[in-house]
């Protein structure tokens, strides 16, 4: 797929076209979608080695399922990725039985790997910086149940149904979640007085 | 009743069997709906195109 081409073309007609043998389509999709999953991992997770392993493990499952025949496709390409990086998540934790040992001293992101980030100059990506970084300090002062519905949500672009069956809650417990993240999102962000755009 | 009240009175007493949209409409008629666009579209952190490659590498032998 010339890359001016691939660029027009829908994550369904990638999907068809890695499933008869086109190798480039997946890789159009993964950079199509990196940021919003690798963001998810991160965000849920805390910690970015552990983030890009399962980025790439998830990334790896969507591979195998897709030369399975495993993926139903219904124009939801990106939440199905998302499914599969929360189940992998929540395989990991339960292996590891370590859900609240994961430190954030170890969440340092590495701020310079962005190709967009690396065109500005420098007083712009301190201030990106530090946006970011009260952002993700918000997301991560929120209780687990109401975080992973925000994720969900904004990064996954999953449905209140879909959150409802990945989560293993009735639809009314995912709304609820979100409206309680929201009211304390919001909450937060007048106590602290957060000017969180960048102008 | 304040909105509080209402949004949950509705909630609950909502079939959740029923077509979600219902449900949207509710959480959009309460909040901004671009809250977390207007906020959180900046939280956005890239993995690189080294990993990138390596998945590709490692779908290859997979």
């Amino acid at each position: 797929l010339k890359v001016l081409k691939a660029k027009n073309i829908g994550d369904q007609e990638l999907v068809q076209a890695f499933v008869k043998g086109d190798q480039s389509a997946i890789e159009v999709l993964i950079n199509r979608h990196r940021n919003k999953v690798y963001t998810y991992i991160l965000l849920t997770i805390k910690n970015q080695q552990l983030a890009e392993d399962l980025f790439q493990e998830t990334f790896i499952k969507v591979i195998q399922s897709l030369r399975r025949g495993k993926y139903r496709d219904n124009g939801r390409f990106l939440s199905w990725v998302i499914r599969i990086a929360h189940n992998l998540i929540i395989d990991h934790f339960r292996k590891e039985k370590q859900m609240n040992s994961i430190s954030n001293d170890e969440s340092e992101v590495d701020l310079f790997n962005s190709k967009k980030l690396a065109d500005q100059n420098i007083e712009e990506i301190i201030v990106e910086n530090q946006i970011r970084s009260e952002l993700r300090d918000l997301i991560n002062a929120l209780p687990d149940d109401q975080r992973e519905v925000v994720l969900l949500r904004h990064y996954g672009e999953l449905s209140f149904k879909e959150i409802a069956d990945q989560t293993d809650v009735s639809i009314n417990t995912a709304l609820g979640r979100m409206r309680y993240a929201l009211i304390n999102l919001r909450k937060m962000i007048k106590e602290k007085d957060l000017s969180l755009t960048i102008s | 009743m304040t909105n509080f009240s209402t949004l949950f009175y509705l909630v609950d007493d909502t079939d959740s069997t029923s077509d979600e949209s219902e449900y949207q409409l509710l959480i959009n008629d309460n909040f901004d709906h671009d809250f977390m666009n207007t906020y959180f579209k900046s939280l956005v952190f890239d993995p690189g195109d080294e990993l990138v490659k390596k998945i590709m590498r490692k779908a290859a032998v997979v």
